[in-house]
């Protein structure tokens, strides 16, 4: 049983557009059912690529000294007629596979490509948290230590951090209760700062503000600040900070292929603004563990947010603190919940002696004062 | 249906002239219509009109594709209303030639570049025909999108400059200045061809490649693509603003010669 194809007969005798014409196959030529039937032996068939996206078969031969072409009527019947001849024997016919399917290839790995790539892209976006963890946990300790000196070196350019004394010794006792067993080697310092403030550097240097110590009623209050800025420094807060703004950045880069220092500002604004909410948040919540594990009383920190928050509310303008940690309320709400569902029985509460440290902080920054 | 009645009027600046019979409907693009009788309605249609099995957003989805083509999101069709047989003309958007290709004898459909489409009958699907070469896509002339004409009867399309139709026999073959090909029937083979030496290339002012067509079918060739006439009307354009410029260079070095003159007259006491 032959197989009979639908085709265009094409010849100087036949309209331009081709003849439909019925075709089969035998075991060593091509036959055209027509009147009369056309015998082409293999041997002088030559198969090319034609049609507009060069994915049609065409079969020439020579007859009577003039130009025949043979092609498919569609796609299925060019599919039948590719299966039914035999590649050794027509000239061009390897050829005419091989191109039709490096054309498709290209077009398979172009595809393949842009949804690697987007699927890549898409992935980053969605696990963005952990991309950033990771590449934060590819920077060394000794990276993060460079880093936190460079900063520290800037900030001490006036002299007016505090590094020693009764004070700092005071501050540390709360704050190495708090950091017992950590990778980092902390440093506790005091600013000469009246804003209600504290911060932390990159590799554990962790300041606080002279006016925070003013404000704070009770050691626990301090303690609990302690634990937020400690978890600041454990969970490489800055440093991520840092490789967000460079990602942005970059991503700006890339999308507007030049960006001047304005777009660059405002993209490192956006990307704080939204990383700093987080970033806060899970702050003071490890920060509670924190004091928990360290079984240190955690009342210090809602009662000290609360605090901030009636400053707010009586001078109706943004203490610095505030402004770099938002949402004051709701981070009461949360610490406080966090407590009722986390209760610590052996806690205790932190000591310190208020006045005494002080009067230390007042005299040295006197003594500064005076020596420049 | 008996075919189509039309003439093409002008020579340079060319528009049809069709008269319908009762009930019979032309299709043409958004704002091409010159002049009506007075029983020709006309109504505005999303794309080409054809259904889809997708309904409106399929149809729209088509239209937006056939946009891609150069061609106007919406399309006019007129439609006699009378009982006697009225006239309407359709102008050319631009300077050039338009040409009538009868569908049925290049087996149901052409490939043309971007905006050929002028005018038609109803059931004509305009669509998008992506090339799949990169090569010739890139250096073609047509770039990657050209514009599928497929269904019966009689299109009209529009290119500037004179147009050539040529038609080939399946053992021919033509090389094609990039950029003059106009359209093709769907059996014709469009390649690029290197134009052989690098000397060649830079000097003959035909660029790398030449675009090489092979048959079996007609192709539509024009003369002088929009491009090429644009950018020769833009620097004449540029050139003939101010009319008095010559005198103004002049002036111009006058006053550079008499600075540089002075600074050596200067010196001298």
């Amino acid at each position: 049983m032959t197989q009979e194809v639908n085709a265009l007969l094409f010849s100087p005798q036949h309209p331009h557009s081709g003849k439909p014409v019925r075709c089969s196959v035998t075991e060593s030529a091509l036959l055209v059912h027509e009147l009369p039937q056309l015998h082409i032996a293999f041997n002088q068939i030559k198969a090319e690529v034609g049609g507009f996206h060069h994915d049609q078969l065409q079969l020439h031969w020579q007859a009577d000294g003039q130009h025949w072409m043979l092609s498919p009527a569609n796609t299925q019947a060019q599919k039948q007629m590719v299966a039914l001849l035999p590649v050794a024997q027509i000239v061009g016919l390897k050829g005419w596979k091989a191109s039709t399917v490096s054309q498709s290839t290209v077009w398979k790995s172009l595809w393949i490509g842009a949804g690697t790539l987007l699927l890549v892209v898409g992935l980053i976006v969605w696990q963005y948290d952990r991309v950033l963890d990771w590449t934060a946990s590819k920077v060394s300790l000794e990276t993060e230590k460079k880093i936190g000196d460079s900063v520290l070196k800037s900030l001490d350019t006036e002299g007016q951090l505090l590094k020693e004394g009764a004070a700092v010794d005071a501050v540390a006792a709360i704050g190495n209760k708090l950091t017992a067993g950590s990778r980092y080697h902390y440093r506790w310092l005091i600013a000469n700062d009246d804003s209600i403030n504290a911060f932390a550097v990159p590799s554990g240097i962790i300041v606080v503000n002279k006016g925070l110590l003013k404000k704070a009623d009770n050691a626990n209050e301090l303690a609990a600040v302690l634990a937020h800025e400690v978890q600041h420094v454990e969970l490489r807060h800055s440093l991520k900070n840092m490789i967000n703004s460079a990602g942005i950045a970059s991503v700006v880069l890339l999308v507007l292929g030049d960006a001047n220092a304005m777009m660059m500002i405002i993209a490192h604004q956006v990307s704080a603004q939204f990383f700093s909410r987080q970033v806060e948040a899970e702050a003071d919540i490890k920060g509670l563990e924190l004091l928990e594990k360290h079984q240190m009383q955690r009342e210090g920190m809602p009662s000290f947010f609360k605090k901030i928050a009636d400053e707010y509310k009586e001078a109706e303008k943004m203490p610095a603190w505030l402004s770099s940690h938002p949402e004051t309320l709701e981070r009461i709400k949360n610490t406080q919940a966090f407590i009722k569902q986390h209760p610590c029985t052996g806690c205790v509460a932190s000591l310190w002696d208020k006045t005494a440290i002080l009067k230390d902080v007042k005299t040295r920054f006197k003594k500064e004062d005076e020596e420049d | 249906m008996s075919p189509l009645q039309y003439s093409i009027q002008g020579s340079d600046l060319q528009y049809i002239h069709i008269t319908l019979q009762p009930n019979e409907e032309f299709i043409a693009e958004q704002g091409a219509m010159m002049f009506t009788d007075p029983s020709i309605s006309m109504r505005a249609i999303m794309g080409d009109g054809s259904q889809s099995r997708l309904g409106v957003i399929g149809r729209f989805w088509r239209a937006f594709k056939r946009s891609l083509t150069g061609e106007s999101f919406f399309s006019s069709v007129y439609k006699n209303t009378g009982i006697t047989p009225q006239q309407i003309a359709i102008a050319a958007p631009a300077p050039g030639s338009i040409i009538p290709i009868n569908l049925d004898e290049q087996g149901g459909s052409v490939i043309c570049q971007k905006g050929a489409y002028l005018a038609g009958g109803v059931g004509q699907k305009i669509e998008l025909a992506f090339q799949k070469r990169i090569r010739v896509g890139l250096f073609g002339g047509e770039g990657f999108i050209m514009q599928r004409i497929s269904g019966s009867g009689t299109v009209f399309i529009h290119a500037s400059g004179a147009l050539k139709t040529i038609r080939l026999s399946s053992a021919d073959s033509l090389k094609i200045d990039t950029g003059c090909l106009v359209g093709m029937s769907h059996n014709v083979r469009y390649d690029i061809k290197y134009t052989g030496s690098l000397k060649t290339s830079f000097f003959g002012g035909e660029g790398l490649f030449f675009a090489t067509v092979s048959g079996p079918g007609d192709v539509w060739i024009q003369s002088l693509p929009l491009n090429r006439l644009s950018s020769v009307l833009m620097s004449a354009a540029i050139t003939g603003r101010g009319k008095g410029s010559m005198v103004g260079k002049l002036y111009v070095i006058g006053i550079i010669l008499f600075v540089i003159a002075s600074l050596f007259i200067g010196e001298k006491p």
